[in-house]
């Protein structure tokens, strides 16, 4: 009978350099979330058949637009497309989010963590593209995805002449849509260890600020009020984008304000993500 | 000798607590065992020691360089904290993983690694359970394997016996020697000395965020034994067994517990009253139901320590 060495082993192997070492967050994080299947039925699935839906018209479209006088495609179209994933990105980030570092807060995984060779960027960056992968994956990828099979079934390049712009307008628009929530999201995942109310808080935000946007608008009766409201800010940024600044000139100031809410949402979390709670 | 690591009017406090007061120490080769009661500072010493926690004043250098914001440094530490740090869903080997890969191990590399630490701490038949269902001792054997991942040359254990069963507590402490003897450097705290002197005889008593002594074990040993030791005897005679040991030069005082009726005996000289003892049993017929000394436990040694 072989008798095994049970006695300490040494590592004779080299280590990977760090600069990649926050993409171990991320897949092992993506991993944990897709591996549920109720999200990806009820909101991962049905955020793509968006994108079948819009790639259905596209082909409409072309195929009979010119009996409906429809064949002139224009940049709000793609604009509604993003705009309408907005229900679908707040379900992502309250139901795949909320818990990203709640959870690690809750099992003290940070003192494990930062006591490797993880830095509190990698693993900042970490959770982010944890969040940014999958909003990207509804917002980004199918625009542009149809984007090109608008730009493929076009008979000439007229199309892609003219609207070649549209390309940088959906990436950009797609961070617009994606980066303030995924920062909002992990702020109120780090200020608490119980994933639920941050999720209850960020979905109290999003709404609220529409209730509060209303009520301050029947006090004030001023458009101005309208910059409270969160998806308002995200609407009109978006016509800005796409080139609709005739409608909505203010999208710069709405800009600034989804750029100050970003930049407060990361110094949250930032000085909230610690190896060890300090408890006052 | 050049010291692992060194500690220069180190404090650390949370609010108004100082949970280490102007610690100045350097830290040597081999085990170095960190004794101290609940709340002594130990673990926040450890904290600092991994990078942490950051120094409110002084400065502290693991192998020559600041360890605050020194990620690189991690590389060589390896720190099995206090409490339990896991994701209960995840089996044991998965946790491992994970980990392993944080410290900059490839998947398989990682898997490779993983059987192996999960070896050595006698994991491997339960790799594939929850955490979730692991009993304490268990968890405590996953965050020593986590430890061990990426062989560190620095070891920092904190409480690492704790709820741990006999058994385990014997490998345990088995493994800790073997990593010493493989050129590692171990820290271990607990606030039970027969534990920290089962693994070396280098200690280090700390208590309300000082250093109170540091050295050999045997010379706190010596320290503790030069003051009177209560030894508490509870037995079918305590007055007989009264008046026959106050008759013993060492002997200071006799007492009987209104509690339990049990005697107290203060002794000068605690191996020469150990050794007697059974013989005047055996004599007098005495029945004893039970022999301890409080003064083994730690508490009681700083007491002697602090005055």
């Amino acid at each position: 009978m072989p008798i095994h060495d049970q006695s300490y082993r040494h590592w004779e192997g080299e280590l990977k350099s760090h600069y990649l070492r926050w993409w171990v967050i991320t897949y092992e994080g993506l991993k944990v979330i897709l591996r549920r299947k109720l999200f990806i039925i009820l909101i991962l699935t049905p955020a793509i058949i968006q994108f079948f839906v819009f790639g259905g018209l596209i082909y409409g479209f072309n195929t009979f637009g010119a009996m409906a006088n429809l064949n002139q495609m224009t940049p709000d179209f793609f604009f509604r497309f993003c705009f309408q994933q907005t229900f679908f990105i707040l379900l992502i980030c309250v139901f795949g989010g909320s818990g990203l570092i709640a959870n690690d807060m809750k099992s003290n995984a940070l003192q494990l963590y930062f006591s490797k060779p993880l830095t509190r960027s990698d693993y900042i960056i970490g959770k982010i593209a944890i969040i940014m992968i999958m909003l990207e994956c509804i917002t980004a990828v199918p625009c542009l995805l149809l984007f090109i099979e608008y730009a493929v079934l076009s008979q000439d390049l007229t199309f892609l002449r003219e609207n070649y712009w549209l390309i940088g307008s959906i990436i950009a628009y797609s961070l617009v849509l994606n980066l303030p929530i995924t920062f909002l999201t992990l702020a109120l995942s780090s200020v608490t260890k119980n994933y639920r109310y941050s999720a209850i808080i960020l979905v109290a935000i999003i709404l609220g600020s529409a209730v509060v946007s209303g009520l301050l608008k029947v006090i004030f009766r001023s458009s101005w009020t309208n910059f409270v409201m969160y998806w308002y800010n995200i609407g009109i940024i978006g016509r800005g984008l796409f080139g609709m600044k005739d409608e909505f000139s203010e999208w710069q100031w709405s800009l600034v304000i989804m750029l100050v809410l970003s930049i407060i949402c990361f110094w949250i979390m930032y000085r909230k993500i610690k190896g060890v709670e300090i408890v006052k | 000798m050049i010291p692992i690591i060194e500690m220069k009017n180190l404090c650390k406090w949370y609010n108004q607590v100082m949970a280490v007061n102007d610690v100045t120490l350097n830290l040597y080769t081999g085990i170095t065992g960190l004794l101290g009661p609940n709340g002594a500072g130990k673990t926040t010493l450890i904290r600092l020691i991994v990078g942490l926690l950051k120094p409110d004043r002084g400065e502290i250098k693991v192998f020559g360089e600041h360890i605050w914001n020194n990620y690189t440094l991690n590389h060589r530490i390896g720190y099995c904290p206090d409490h339990d740090a896991f994701y209960e869903g995840m089996t044991g080997f998965q946790f491992i993983v994970n980990l392993a890969m944080l410290n900059g191990f490839t998947r398989s590399e990682a898997e490779d690694r993983a059987l192996d630490v999960l070896r050595t701490v006698n994991m491997l038949d339960n790799k594939d359970k929850r955490i979730g269902a692991y009993s304490k001792g268990m968890k405590q054997r996953i965050k020593l394997a986590q430890t061990l991942l990426h062989d560190p040359d620095l070891i920092l254990l904190d409480e690492p016996l704790s709820s741990m069963d006999p058994l385990g507590r014997h490998d345990t402490i088995e493994l800790i020697r073997q990593l010493e003897q493989e050129g590692k450097s171990v820290i271990v705290s607990s606030h039970i000395l027969h534990e920290v002197e089962a693994m070396t005889d280098n200690i280090i008593l700390i208590n309300n965020g000082r250093i109170l002594a540091e050295g050999d074990v045997h010379e706190i040993r010596e320290l503790i034994d030069r003051h009177p030791h209560n030894v508490y005897v509870n037995c079918d005679k305590p007055r007989l067994l009264a008046s026959i040991l106050v008759g013993y030069d060492d002997v200071v005082s006799t007492n009987i517990s209104k509690e339990d009726s049990a005697l107290i005996v203060e002794t000068t000289k605690p191996d020469e009253f150990y050794s007697r003892l059974p013989a005047i049993i055996l004599e007098n017929d005495i029945k004893v139901e039970n022999l301890y000394s409080p003064d083994d436990n730690l508490q009681a040694v700083f007491k002697y320590l602090i005055g």
